[in-house]
């Protein structure tokens, strides 16, 4: 983040990566514009950045699903942004594996957030980015892309299809100088992750949000988080497919 | 939304619970946990740093909030200092957003780490309630939500019986998720203290009545080693704000490690303490500037201080007594704990200026005392014979830091309980707000 001013559109805000991650970016001095879908805990969170920090806060609303209204969500994300656009999207839909075996509804809602709603926002936002100099647009991805798991490979290969775009987006946008970041998260201490077993190292919003930032800073294309994931993630990807099958992890 | 089993314990730490634990992170997620635990019909508890030393934070077999996420500030006026917040905020974080634009909360408890949904829910006093009594008397309105899931706001002008008995209300009317209450004007950012002996408790309990409301601040610290005519010797700090500010910044509070043994705190070792703290202080007096913070908290240098007390833990009991009895029955307690052989090393002594806005506030014009017990076989025995002499002399146990108190005694020192109850029944009906403390009191 340069002295110059930034604006930072946070996508899906009332989640505690979103707020904790406004907050980080806010402390620096950048305007925010917080965009979710519950509008009086977005006014909350608003509220708060700038009494805290003392920054400019918009609430837009905004529904990942509801891709005809991307359009005016993005005037109205111009009308509000001042200086260098960048974006954080930390939105996601994660209904249980064992439903979507058989419920196509939550199969297409997990495809539409995850995956559809994030390429149809980021294809209206391009334009912007190409005109600017600069900005960057982070994503956050999660671990789970990087292999089917018998576990959760609906939310998976959503993940990995964003992945995959994302590394084109990242391409595309080169050279115009966006830096397109993809974070990978192993376990976060977030509401989706609350009182699921077998969570280990868990890392706080608050420590999340100051690793990102510092990503940022760094140009980072792809970053895993916490780090160590990185190494869990090699071994997972380097099992051969015949004895992963097998598997019920 | 989901839970998620977890084990914690009071400030005293004296028994371990386990239980069913939410954690909202917004107005949504509280509806949908109360809505949850209406259906499933197990009791709900909303519990914010657990800094509390006894059950009121307890809900053992039942279910929690954990209220940490709601932390926001939602409003705050820099001219009228006016303020309205989540109830997971701290009053250290109030100090660092607000300090420096001369806004302090109005009362704050004896730990900075405490959170304002349990100032609201213990109506917490400070050591300037002769001046400002205690903190639900700067409380504008409060925002819960009910046993049905409905958001209720509530203030002295309307459902004023619900906001009585949420100050004070242990956290059994509802989930608070937002508090408007008025801030204190703070000129400086630190204190000149006075520090002054008091021979006995005769000098001691008088001094603090004849200077009644005459600093912004004062607490007194009691030596409760010391016997015959130096009985209730100890030191009283009287402060007001500095002139000028100083320069100052919170550092990061030391870490006790797990395995101080409990025998570290005994007769012997607090002797020798006390009587160096004592004598600490010159016999003329001694003035000194402190930073407000360090003034207000002065535990909080240390994070789990109550590691002292070793595994087993400790108990607190706080009582306030009326002025009249205060130095008869004061001299018994005293009295009692050396005949059981038991010392406390933190006795704190000061006065109170009048009752607390809540059904179940503690506060009452009188003299405070509190005592630290380190958990050996004779405590509870001590503790029961102080209710005793608290409830004899017209006094009352603050709930907020009790174990011990049974029915009947909590009912002779709360008279007002059963308008709490009638309330309590009309708006949870169901009785989905309880906690260990209230299923042992009969609330």
């Amino acid at each position: 983040m340069s002295k110059m001013q930034d604006t930072w559109l946070i996508l899906g805000a009332s989640s505690s990566i979103g707020r904790s991650f406004a907050s980080e970016v806010a402390k620096k001095g950048a305007r925010i514009l917080l965009a979710g879908r519950d509008k009086d805990d977005l006014e909350r969170t608003a509220h708060d950045i700038e009494i805290r920090y003392g920054v400019p806060v918009r609430v837009i609303l905004f529904d990942a699903q509801d891709f005809e209204k991307h359009d005016l969500f993005i005037q109205v994300v111009e009308e509000f942004m001042v200086g260098r656009l960048n974006v954080f999207a930390c939105f996601a839909v994660m209904p249980p594996q064992d439903q979507m075996n058989h419920d196509f509804e939550a199969i297409q809602q997990t495809v539409n957030v995850n995956y559809l709603g994030i390429v149809s926002l980021y294809t209206k936002l391009t334009p912007i980015f190409e005109q600017q100099d600069g900005g960057s647009i982070v994503t956050l991805s999660s671990v789970a892309g990087d292999r089917g798991r018998k576990k959760n490979f609906i939310y998976g290969s959503t993940k990995a299809a964003l992945n995959t775009y994302l590394s084109g987006l990242r391409a595309r946008l080169h050279e115009f100088g966006t830096h397109v970041m993809t974070i990978k998260p192993g376990f976060m201490d977030t509401a989706m992750s609350w009182g699921h077993p077998g969570m280990f190292l868990v890392a706080s919003p608050e420590e999340a949000a100051t690793a990102f930032v510092k990503a940022i800073k760094k140009g980072k294309d792809v970053m895993y988080f916490p780090f160590f994931w990185w190494g869990i993630m090699t071994i997972i990807k380097s099992i051969p497919e015949r004895i992963f099958k097998k598997m019920s992890i | 939304m989901k839970w998620k089993n977890i084990a914690y314990t009071s400030w005293g730490a004296t028994t371990e619970t386990e239980v069913q634990a939410g954690r909202p992170e917004r107005v949504r997620d509280v509806i949908n946990y109360v809505e949850q635990s209406a259906k499933l019909e197990t009791h709900l508890l909303a519990i914010g740093a657990c800094k509390s030393y006894g059950d009121a934070c307890l809900n053992e077999d039942a279910n929690v909030l954990l209220m940490e996420r709601m932390n926001r500030i939602l409003d705050f006026d820099p001219r009228s200092g006016e303020i309205t917040c989540e109830p997971g905020v701290t009053f250290n974080e109030l100090f660092e957003l607000f300090l420096d634009k001369n806004w302090m909360p109005p009362v704050t408890p004896g730990t900075g780490y405490a959170t304002i949904g349990g100032a609201v829910t213990n109506d917490v006093h400070g050591k300037n309630h002769d001046r400002d009594g205690s903190f639900g008397d700067h409380i504008k309105w409060i925002e819960l939500v009910n046993s049905k899931g409905e958001i209720m706001r509530v203030s002295a002008r309307k459902h004023n019986d619900l906001f009585r008995a949420t100050i004070a209300g242990l956290g059994l009317t509802g989930v608070i998720t937002a508090v408007n209450f008025q801030m204190k004007e703070a000129p400086t950012n630190a204190v000149l203290v006075r520090y002054k002996r008091m021979n006995n408790i005769k000098d001691y309990i008088d001094r603090l009545i004849k200077a009644r409301g005459q600093y912004e601040f004062s607490v007194g610290w009691i030596d409760m080693t010391a016997k015959g005519k130096n009985l209730g010797r100890g030191i009283l700090e009287e402060a007001n704000f500095a002139d000028t500010n100083i320069e100052y910044k919170r550092l990061e509070p030391k870490k006790i490690p797990k395995i101080i043994p409990g025998f570290a705190i005994n007769r012997l070792t607090t002797k020798i303490f006390n009587n160096r703290y004592y004598h600490r202080i010159p016999e003329k007096g001694l003035d000194k500037f402190v930073p407000l913070q360090k003034f207000l908290y002065p535990l909080d240098n240390w994070k789990n201080w109550n590691r002292l007390y070793g595994k087993k833990g400790f108990y607190q009991m706080q009582c306030v007594l009326p002025d009249k009895t205060a130095e008869l029955s004061i001299t018994r307690i005293l009295g009692a704990c050396h005949t059981a052989k038991i010392s406390s090393p933190l006795a704190v002594i000061k006065t109170m200026g009048s009752e607390g806005a809540g059904r179940l506030s503690f506060p009452m014009k009188g003299v405070t005392l509190a005592l630290d017990f380190p958990n050996t076989s004779r405590t509870l025995n001590v503790i029961r014979n102080i209710h005793e002499i608290v409830a004899t002399h017209g006094g009352r146990i603050y709930l907020a830091k009790d174990n011990v108190l049974d029915t009947a005694t909590f009912r002779k020192m709360y008279p007002n309980y059963r308008d709490f109850m009638n309330t309590k029944d009309s708006y949870d009906i169901i009785n989905l707000f309880s906690s260990s403390l209230s299923r042992r009191i009969e609330l």
